[in-house]
């Protein structure tokens, strides 16, 4: 016992060496510099090491999906010792080519600096997710839209936590005091949320995509129909007349979108409908109520009441 | 490493999340590995049809295949990959093939340098790196046409180092083979190298920037005299060739170019708009190049250049729809017996692409081309214009796109 506890401990001291010496001697000590994909772990990663340079290479207001693989997101990569990302395919159509560019060991895959937010983590089946990016390639990996369950936050910033403690262990325990205390309270905020949200069980939503289909199933809502006819085509006419068909008898709550989605196919099909067209953030904004995690749970279970009213009031 | 945080997280997280806070449903549990797949296979098709042959283009009237492709890329170990691409495509009514992308590359070494040996696409300038499936009109323009033979790879190592500065900056340098430069019949020298430089940044939250500059010099040629490279069939499609004329279409068939230096000097800039930065509903798209083509004769005639440039703009004014538009410009000398001639050739393009999805781009292309001056005497062959239909569709894996 005692001799597996001595081994572990040398073998993460010859680890942090390594990595140490790979980050180079002068780095070790500053602050780290975090590149997240997505602003969700950007703002994780601030909870857990405020001191840390952390730089988001996407905003709320951007489709996750369609990212350009641009020169400053690889400059900011090129600096990075640890990179969060989603997984799952979400960022197969660039993050490969920022690591490509960015010549930086610490961040390749399977790098211990590399961390996938979604490892690990039971995702709901989504087989279709990126047919149209990955037509007749295996990529049954499921949704990555994880960020809208505030549960597998609290999991990723457990595991946000352990990796930087690795990485950095000389604030591993200030990270772990931060985690600890923030825990707890994220905790009973996820308790309020789902009393205040109660209401919304068993309503049915109609949105673009599956990126609110975490946030649905927490709050145990479902989404009657995608505005997509095929994962990642935006929506076309047709389909939108045939969802305007099927919807029309006993619609839905409300037709929801998130802020880079474009709102005029939802905006056609809620008027037809007569239900409320709710534009929801996807993950925290760079400025307003919702930058904030709090503040973004606060807004979207808000939203959505307001919603479920304004439909209640019509009928 | 990898092992020990691992092994440590589960009893981390057991201990740091309240039973109740794991997700109740029961949803389908996948694996996942962060190093990715050992390897993925992809394929470009390409076929496009045109109204009529144009100058400096290898595309025929009629049916024709674009730059199709099978690729394979390959995922040797955390800091190796590979790559292998061989493309068909027509070329004066033949369909040719070859292995275009054949290399080994560790990415991430210490210190942000980047190593890549075997046959590639070299870092000249900026188009001539990326897969063509993927450019905004029907043909590369005319400047990679009359200096590149349409996009140059070859055989060589590449060194690159990426700064770890505030904003993008990448040098690099490429030794090469040279073999798929045009050499001359008099010539053994070959070989031939690449320096570049390219920077980059964002222009706050909608707009992106990269500028760059590259030289290529080569040594075939070097010792001997004569200019003469313009490939028999290049310009007189049909004609019959010579012995010497078809070994050396032979060898440089479709990536011969057409206007010879030794030297060639690049010059870059792209930007890039998008409302909120979202590029995926709209985007502006500017992209420039200017070459300079030294040293193309004699010594005596040291003082004598080609030089082109185009400037190109795309706009996607709805996520699955974009409208370019391309102007082309070559000044280049053609040799004849009593000298050099100026040739000069402009180039318009307006092209309409429809792109329904990542996989598939369906593009019209209208490309008028003018005689400047000499053009049409220098090279006998007549500018023309033509409508392109294009159809680009790829199947597999479909590598992220560079910037």
């Amino acid at each position: 016992m005692r001799i597996d506890a001595a081994l572990r401990a040398l073998a993460a001291s010859l680890a942090t060496f390594a990595i140490c010496g790979v980050m180079g001697g002068s780095q070790a000590f500053a602050a780290p510099s975090i590149f997240t994909c997505e602003p969700e772990w950007a703002a994780l990663a601030r909870v857990i090491a405020p001191e840390a340079q952390v730089f988001s290479a996407t905003h709320a207001r951007q489709d996750p999906h369609d990212i350009e693989a641009r020169p400053a997101l690889i400059s900011a990569l090129r600096r990075a010792d640890l990179a969060i990302c989603t997984g799952a395919g979400l960022e197969a159509g660039w993050l490969p080519m920022l690591q490509n560019r960015a010549g930086n060991a610490r961040v390749m895959p399977g790098a211990p600096g590399m961390l996938i937010a979604v490892e690990g983590l039971p995702l709901l089946s989504d087989a279709h997710h990126h047919a149209a990016r990955d037509k007749g390639h295996v990529h049954a990996e499921g949704n990555p839209h994880i960020q809208l369950d505030p549960r597998l936050l609290a999991r990723v910033a457990s595991r946000i936590t352990e990796r930087l403690s690795v990485l950095d262990p000389a604030r591993a325990e200030a990270y772990r005091a931060r985690l600890e205390r923030w825990l707890p309270e994220w905790n009973s905020r996820i308790d309020a949320w789902q009393r205040a949200a109660k209401p919304l069980f068993g309503e049915a939503v109609i949105a673009e995509h599956s990126s609110f289909a975490y946030l649905f199933r927490w709050l145990e809502m479902y989404q009657a129909a995608d505005l997509e006819p095929v994962p990642g085509v935006p929506p076309t006419v047709s389909h939108l007349q045939g969802l305007l068909q099927r919807a029309r008898d006993d619609p839905p709550m409300a037709v929801a979108q998130t802020l880079y989605q474009d709102p005029q196919s939802g905006r056609w099909l809620a008027e037809r409908l007569g239900v409320p067209l709710v534009l929801l953030p996807s993950t925290v904004t760079p400025d307003g109520d919702t930058r904030s995690f709090e503040g973004l749970f606060d807004h979207l279970v808000r939203m959505l009441l307001a919603a479920r009213e304004q439909s209640r009031t019509r009928k | 490493m990898n092992r020990l945080s691992r092994l440590s997280l589960p009893a981390f997280c057991a201990l740091a999340m309240p039973a109740w806070a794991q997700p109740a449903a029961g949803p389908v549990p996948h694996t996942h590995t962060a190093a990715g797949p050992a390897f993925e296979i992809g394929a470009v098709l390409n076929p496009s049809w045109q109204s009529s042959a144009q100058a400096l283009s290898h595309r025929d009237r009629g049916l024709g295949l674009g730059h199709s492709d099978v690729n394979l890329d390959l995922n040797l170990t955390s800091w190796l990959k590979g790559r292998l691409s061989a493309v068909a495509h027509s070329d004066h009514h033949k369909i040719e093939t070859e292995a275009e992308e054949a290399y080994l590359e560790a990415p991430a070494l210490p210190g942000g340098m980047q190593l890549r040996a075997g046959r590639f696409l070299s870092q000249l300038g900026y188009l001539n790196e990326l897969h063509p499936h993927a450019d905004d009109f029907v043909m590369r323009p005319v400047l990679h046409r009359a200096f590149l033979g349409g996009h140059y790879f070859d055989n060589g190592v590449r060194l690159n180092w990426v700064a770890p500065t505030p904003f993008y900056w990448r040098l690099g340098a490429e030794v090469m083979r040279g073999k798929r430069l045009p050499t001359l019949a008099s010539s053994s020298a070959t070989g031939a190298w690449t320096l570049g430089t390219r920077l980059g940044n964002d222009l706050g939250n909608t707009a992106s920037w990269q500028l760059g500059v590259s030289t290529l010099r080569h040594r075939a040629g070097a010792s001997g005299a004569a200019g003469e490279v313009h490939h028999e069939h290049e310009f007189e499609p049909g004609a019959e060739h010579t012995a010497e004329a078809a070994t050396e279409a032979a060898h440089a068939h479709s990536h011969g170019a057409v206007f010879f230096g030794r030297r060639m000097d690049v010059i870059e800039a792209v930007w890039k708009w998008a409302p909120n930065g979202n590029s995926r509903a709209r985007q502006l798209r500017l992209s420039a190049e200017f070459a300079r083509v030294g040293d193309i004769g004699d010594a005596a005639d040291s003082g004598l250049r080609h030089s082109a440039w185009y400037l190109s703009a795309v706009y996607r004014f709805l996520p699955q729809w974009e409208i370019g538009a391309r102007l082309d410009t070559l000044n280049a000398l053609a040799r004849h017996e009593e000298g050099f001639e100026a040739a000069r050739l402009q180039e318009r393009s307006l092209s309409l692409a429809w792109k329904p999805d990542h996989m598939t781009a369906v593009r019209l292309q209208f490309t008028t081309q003018r005689d400047r001056g000499g053009f049409t005497a220098a090279s006998e062959i007549k500018p023309s214009n033509a409508v392109h239909l294009q159809v680009v569709r790829s199947f597999g894996a479909h590598g992220a796109h560079a910037y």
